[in-house]
């Protein structure tokens, strides 16, 4: 194959990866629904009586037994979390968000450890033999050496162990408020200002993409345009290139100016309303361990116990070889 | 007995070599009492409330000197936290004050920092949620709730500290008219129920009539007018840049003396000679005739949805604005304003119907087009600003449109000068005050000289005087130029005082279009539209006037015939004495 050509199809096929799971994120479930992520809705199935630290649990035992077990093990996890979001509030909209982002890791995964993934690996587990496409050696530099069928397959096995983490993981976010991540946290003897800090980033995370976004509105509106250039002239190209990177910066510089005011008023208003007034705090909704708390840790206990046995048995993390 | 709040000669300097940003300052206020305090954006309002609740100088750091004590005791030899539960503070923007998704969650962030028990918790987020109103939103997520329940929201918050004072700065600075009306009737409850000690500054003295004892005025850093309400309107408030209610300067200008009329039934009551002249008379007209000039912006049947809603934002909306109008654009939050001012812009794409831009579908016209054709000038400046001088922000769109520098240049530093901005030309926009910010975000709109123009509530945040300058400047623009203005508005007398027309917006449809007068007229029976029409509008439908006035203009020559009438008498009833 012509050089060039080579360069051009190994750039496109290591970026496609990253550019595909944005894509599908920001496609499927949009702006709204990325915010939406952050915004959680009380419910009153089980999954919202589990204690908080508990789901937090689970997503540490999900993932740990997914890293030691074989691949389908965890394809059985992200299917048991997925069927779990049948007991949130509006589960289609949990699905309409969380789908796309698994499938966005899913792909991400799969195509980053496809691409990425030591040849002397391949060959130690599935006896790689030859590459589809072997990449220009220049890019050995950043760990990509070819485009093979086993190192797709291995992908594959990884991307079900990174969606089931990230299917349990957003179940914690959309089953438990914020204030009782926080009061679960400070129970736990994580220091009250880290646990304030995270919830006020989380609630910021929206109000700051939304300025973004009318940030970027008031650039369109004052004549900047973030469409392609209109021309092919290479002079063109790249002056529509750095004109947008100089978008991008003042944007930003804008939008930190906003949040550091907004941070400003926050601090003040926590002050104001007795923030670290006292070392101890007490709290409104009673935080221990219920029956059910107790029944999930058993559990959870028990999928660890099992994972434990399995791999001892044969079905370690090592890459199923058909 | 010690008063609530005492404030002895403080004076307040953020920066020791320069100017103080208060002087003198001395007042007092006792337990029960509701004052109102008023003065020009950076009068040093938020400077005194700020060291009233100790923000100064215990989070913001600046030099005080005289005293502050609350309940007799000094505030410097108090820790925040013990202030805290003895003075309530709401600032202007809820959302940088809720930090919980769960409504109930929010109100128990204080009484936990506390370290109360957890019924006691529980007892005060009941109560305070109770008080403001909000007591079937317990579980309610924050982020669903309206402007004017998150500043309910937030005045619970507050009140779960138990404190005997509340400060508030502003609070209704973003709500539109029905947040206002909800965030003033939870305040007059406070203080009729409870008697609650309230110190509110506010632009909108109209709207808190009712409800305030006291007025205090800041003028150049310090207190200039200190006297109960009626007292206090009968001085001339205007001379210090204050919007001054329209009964009470009505009330002055037919030559009464004594304290000032709050409402409609007093001013009638106090003015029954006036009242029984000016019965069915008429008042003065002052609109132009319909504009028959060629159209800029046209809406045809236009319907629109964000992606993936099914809901209709706009349902079938048509009107049109031609060269030369000033058009208002009212009605409540969600009725569509805003999209309406995204589509003409380019924005948003109609899902059916078309938006035309001189006679263009603005589907069909580039970026480049549409930023050479229309300015937008949105509801918060600080988000149009993000060049690191002013002399560049006012150069970025012509700029951007490829025009000779030098031109450019001369071009910006002419419109500075015009905006009076020119000896800021080199600082950072954000160093500007909030009404140099809202005309520099102007000027960088206007330099393009766009056919058309969009504001998205232009007066937001400013006190009476600057927005009546902003205002008026625009208008001026409008006769010179021959500009199109569409402006958001949710103050009517604004609308009524400066727009050719106002189109009322309801549910996504043109519920009614017209002159003010004919708004109004039609608002009357529509009480949903959220449009509660100037003082002066409802006097005149209380006395039968056909057509009622919108403006004061328009009641003028009424008081002013009234006048002579009765200096005319005076004089016959002196001749016959003598």
């Amino acid at each position: 194959m012509n050089v060039i050509l080579l360069w051009i199809t190994s750039i496109l096929i290591i970026t496609m990866g990253p550019v595909l799971t944005v894509y599908l994120i920001w496609k499927i479930i949009g702006f709204r629904g990325y915010m939406s992520l952050f915004q959680f809705i009380e419910g009153k199935s089980f999954l919202y009586r589990v204690d908080p630290r508990v789901k937090i649990l689970m997503a540490i035992v999900i993932t740990t037994v997914a890293a030691f077990t074989i691949w389908w093990i965890s394809a059985i996890f992200l299917a048991v979390m997925l069927v779990l979001y049948i007991f949130t509030v509006n589960p289609a909209s949990k699905y309409r968000i969380v789908l796309p982002l698994t499938l966005a890791t899913f792909l991400g995964t799969a195509w980053t450890e496809a691409l990425f993934t030591n040849p002397s690996l391949l060959t130690e587990l599935f006896g790689l033999d030859v590459f589809i496409l072997p990449f220009p050696p220049q890019f050995q530099v950043i760990g990509a050496y070819g485009l093979s069928e086993q190192g797709f397959f291995y992908g594959l096995q990884i991307a079900f162990r990174a969606s089931a983490a990230v299917a349990s993981g957003f179940l914690l976010v959309f089953t438990s408020s914020p204030a009782d991540i926080l009061r679960s946290l400070e129970k736990s003897k994580v220091p009250v200002e880290l646990g304030f800090a995270l919830v006020v980033a989380v609630i910021a995370i929206p109000k700051i993409l939304e300025s973004a976004m009318t940030i970027m509105d008031a650039m369109r509106v004052r004549g900047f345009d973030f469409g392609p250039a209109q021309s092919r002239n290479a002079k063109a190209v790249f002056s529509k290139f750095f004109q947008q990177i100089r978008a991008v910066l003042m944007a930003t510089a804008s939008i930190i100016i906003w949040t550091l005011k907004s941070a400003e008023n926050i601090a003040i208003s926590a002050d104001l309303r007795g923030f670290r007034a006292n070392k101890v705090r007490t709290y409104y909704h009673e935080v221990a361990f219920h029956r059910i708390d107790w029944i999930a840790m058993a559990i959870l206990i028990a999928v660890f116990a099992v994972g434990v046995y399995l791999s001892g048995i044969g079905y370690g993390p090592l890459a199923y070889n058909p | 007995m010690n008063h609530a709040i005492e404030v002895r000669d403080l004076s307040v300097w953020y920066n020791i070599s320069g100017e103080p940003a208060l002087k003198n300052v001395s007042l007092t206020i006792d337990e029960g009492e509701f004052v109102l305090l008023v003065g020009r954006t950076g009068s040093g309002k938020s400077t005194l409330l700020n060291s009233i609740n100790g923000v100064i100088p215990n989070i913001i750091n600046a030099k005080l000197s005289g005293a502050v004590k609350i309940y007799g005791r000094d505030t410097r030899s108090m820790q925040l936290k013990d202030l805290s539960t003895l003075i309530g503070t709401v600032y202007q923007t809820p959302e940088d004050q809720i930090f919980s998704l769960v409504v109930e969650d929010d109100v128990a962030f204080g009484p936990e920092n506390l370290a109360l028990p957890p019924d006691e918790i529980r007892k005060r987020v009941e109560d305070s949620l109770k008080l403001v109103g909000l007591a079937d939103r317990k579980k309610f997520p924050t982020f669903l709730l309206s402007g004017g329940q998150k500043q309910r929201l937030v005045i619970a918050d507050a009140l779960a500290m138990r404190p005997k004072i509340l400060i508030l700065d502003e609070p209704t600075s973003m709500l539109d008219s029905l947040g206002t009306a909800e965030v003033f009737s939870t305040l007059k409850k406070l203080r009729d129920e409870y008697g609650m000690t309230i110190l509110m500054s506010e632009h909108k003295v109209e709207r808190v009539l009712g409800l305030v004892d006291r007025l205090i005025l800041i003028y150049d850093k310090t207190v200039e007018i200190d006297r109960p309400i009626r007292e206090a309107l009968m001085e001339d408030l205007r001379k210090y840049g204050i919007e001054e209610p329209q009964v009470s300067y009505l009330y002055k200008q037919i030559g009464g003396t004594n304290k000032a009329p709050l409402t409609i039934e007093e001013f009638i009551e106090y003015e029954k000679e006036f009242s029984a002249f000016s019965r069915g008379k008429s008042a003065a007209i002052t609109e132009l005739q319909p504009s028959i000039e060629d159209p800029v912006i046209e809406l045809d049947d236009v319907w629109f949805a964000y992606e993936r809603s099914k809901e209709w934002v706009l349902k079938g909306m048509n009107f049109t604005v031609r060269k030369g109008e000033f058009v208002s654009l009212v009605g409540p939050n969600g009725s569509g304003k805003t999209t309406v001012l995204r589509l003409i812009a380019g924005l948003q794409r109609p899902s059916r119907g078309e938006v035309r831009v001189l006679g263009r579908p603005t589907t069909k016209m580039s970026r480049k087009e549409l930023s050479s054709a229309v300015g937008y000038v949105f509801q918060d400046p600080d988000q149009m600003l993000f060049n690191t001088t002013v002399l560049s922000e006012v150069e970025f769109t012509p700029k951007l449109m490829g025009l000779d520098s030098q031109v450019v240049r001369k071009k910006a530093l002419g419109i500075l000068e015009e905006f009076g901005l020119i000896n800021y030309k080199d600082e950072n926009p954000h160093r500007l005050s909030v009404g140099q910010r809202r005309l520099l975000s102007l000027a960088s709109v206007l330099i393009n000289e766009p056919k058309v123009l969009l504001l998205d509530e232009p007066t937001r945040a400013l006190d009476w005087e600057t927005g009546e300058n902003v205002l008026n400047f625009i208008k001026h623009l409008v006769r010179e130029r021959g500009i199109g203005v569409v402006a958001v508005s949710h103050n009517m007398k604004q609308a009524a005082d400066h727009s050719d027309r106002v189109v009322a917006l309801y549910s996504g449809i043109v519920a009614a279009e017209g002159t003010a007068r004919d708004v109004f007229e039609r608002s009357v029976d529509n009480p949903s539209w959220s449009i509660v029409p100037p003082q002066v509008f409802q006097l005149s439908m209380a006395l039968s006037m056909k057509p009622p006035a919108v403006k004061m203009d328009e009641i003028m020559p009424i008081i002013n015939e009234y006048k002579m009438q009765v200096s005319a008498k005076s004089a016959t009833s002196g001749l016959r004495e003598r």
